[in-house]
């Protein structure tokens, strides 16, 4: 099962264990990860659940779709060009090791 | 005591907590109450006195937010309150955001959000402190106010009016409908349920006359875009259109108010709380506007209708049947929350159900909600931090919100 890091604003790294399949929104929340707020709980209208993640997992992931543009335009930390929301990932073999850093702010 | 005291303990047998009665929420100990219910019955049924009819009561954290998520089974469309008109006719002026359920709530919502996403809410945060900063600044040390109406009614209606597109003149009139439009179990209109049901037709009405001058001539307001959302791939209605606009009037400053009153009331019952605040009123922004959203719980509970007969949780119930999600309950869980009845603005983890639980209706102001409590309760702290409550409030009669009608408070520096 792939290992994911999260490293918070203040630097702080927390490694969980994902299940395949699941978001990587839905893995935090499982593992106590703070600062991944998904008000909306996965359905890409709260922008609570950004994360900015790291450049050489950036070609793993899925293309943005429109809706998870529109909230990656609504984050209240800025929009940086590796700026996806959590609950967009879903957790696949290749994100073994993948690292994502969370934002000042969700809101 | 000058404040309230809520007994934790209750006189009630378990066969006689009935929610839906409106006394039972005046009572003093109906938190002790629902944690009674909440333990051994978390799933059961309670009926009106008046009318007989009923609807089921949740009180555990888990099982409301699964609720919450399941739209098809547990419908927003029948209603979303558990009042004694319980069944599935469509009350009149509903039809609006909270009302609908996916997909077109979806396409609606997105619609009118935007506004209220966190960037832009961020990017309003100048002018929400300009708002808290000038109310808190025509305060003097001594003064005696209502601080609901005085207060805590004043800025959160302001800066919806101001976001919804409403002439400044026509502000008074329309909170005061606004306030006689939510009190339906209130004793003063029992015997005159039409001057209630005449406020909730004029503010609609009012939103309806706004919305026909804004499709003719847009301006960059909510009442702008509002007019031009379709359902079912049609125009809206007027019905719909007037109902939107009573939503985002009540929903934008009733439920911040008893935020703020609740918040204000904390604060006067726990002193160290305010003293701790103050040490460091910006650090502690953030933790000390969730914990007073979550101890206020402005809306006791929201509703659902089941268009299906189901099984939840081992419990048979029928299509038709209401079901209502008491946040009120789990908001005080100490499995979720420990030590829950401590009002602790330190609370990191506050995963409070206030907002709703994780389905699609969950708030669109909730980050305005936030910004208004911070920064109305920082400014009138810095300038005033004696200020007290000096009388108990006065509850609200509601078996929805949880407000109060008014409250009395020494500002004091």
């Amino acid at each position: 099962m792939p290992n994911v890091t999260f490293i918070d604003a203040a630097g702080k790294s927390k490694v969980i264990d994902c299940a395949v399949g699941t978001s990587l929104m839905r893995s935090a929340q499982l593992n106590g990860v703070t600062g991944i707020y998904a008000e909306c709980s996965g359905q890409k209208m709260c922008a609570t659940c950004h994360v900015y993640v790291a450049e050489e997992f950036l070609h793993t992931l899925p293309a943005i779709s429109e809706d998870e543009n529109d909230m990656l335009d609504s984050t209240a930390s800025d929009r940086q060009h590796n700026s996806r929301l959590s609950c967009a990932i879903i957790i696949q073999p290749e994100h073994e090791n993948l690292v994502v850093q969370l934002p000042e702010f969700q809101r | 005591m000058l404040v309230q005291e809520l007994e934790l303990e209750t006189t009630l047998a378990l066969d006689e907590i009935n929610l839906a009665d409106p006394d039972f929420w005046l009572r003093d100990d109906f938190h002790g109450a629902l944690a009674l219910l909440r333990t051994e019955r978390p799933i059961s049924w309670h009926e009106h006195p008046a009318s007989g009819k009923g609807f089921w009561a949740l009180l555990d954290y888990d099982d409301i937010a699964e609720v919450d998520k399941d739209w098809e089974a547990f419908s927003s469309k029948y209603g979303v309150r558990v009042y004694n008109d319980a069944g599935t006719k469509v009350r009149p002026g509903t039809g609006a955001l909270i009302e609908l359920d996916p997909p077109y709530h979806t396409v609606n919502r997105k619609r009118v959000s935007k506004a209220f996403m966190p960037r832009q809410v961020g990017q309003m945060e100048g002018y929400v402190r300009e708002q808290a900063r000038r109310l808190v600044s025509e305060l003097s040390d001594g003064q005696e106010i209502d601080f609901v109406n005085d207060l805590a009614a004043v800025l959160p209606f302001e800066i919806i009016s101001d976001l919804v597109g409403i002439d400044p003149v026509d502000r008074p009139r329309l909170l005061e409908l606004s306030n006689i439009g939510r009190s339906e179990h209130e004793l003063d209109y029992l015997d005159r349920p039409e001057v209630q049901q005449q406020a909730v037709l004029d503010l609609r009405e009012y939103g309806v006359n706004l919305a026909a001058k804004r499709l003719l001539d847009p301006k960059e307001d909510l009442i702008s875009e509002l007019a031009k959302v379709q359902v079912d791939g049609k125009q809206i209605s007027k019905e719909e259109l007037g109902g939107y606009f009573g939503l985002m009037i009540s929903a934008g400053s009733g439920t911040t108010r008893a935020a703020l009153s609740h918040g204000m009331l904390a604060f006067s019952q726990f002193p160290e709380q305010r003293r701790l605040f103050m040490t460091d009123p910006v650090g502690f922004e953030r933790t000390m506007a969730e914990e007073v959203i979550r101890w206020a719980t402005p809306l006791k509970h929201q509703g659902r209708v089941l268009t299906e007969d189901i099984v939840f949780k081992g419990v048979p119930m029928k299509k038709g049947q209401k079901i209502g999600m008491w946040f009120i309950a789990s908001n005080r869980d100490p499995r979720i929350f420990p030590d829950p009845f401590k009002f602790d603005i330190t609370r990191e983890v506050n995963p409070h159900q206030s907002f709703g639980a994780g389905g699609p209706h969950f708030c669109m102001g909730a980050h305005i909600a936030r910004r208004e409590i911070w920064m109305l309760l920082q400014e009138l702290f810095a300038r005033f931090p004696n200020t007290h409550v000096i009388s108990a409030p006065v509850r609200e009669r509601s078996l929805q919100s949880n407000g109060f009608k008014s409250m009395q408070v020494r500002i004091a520096r």
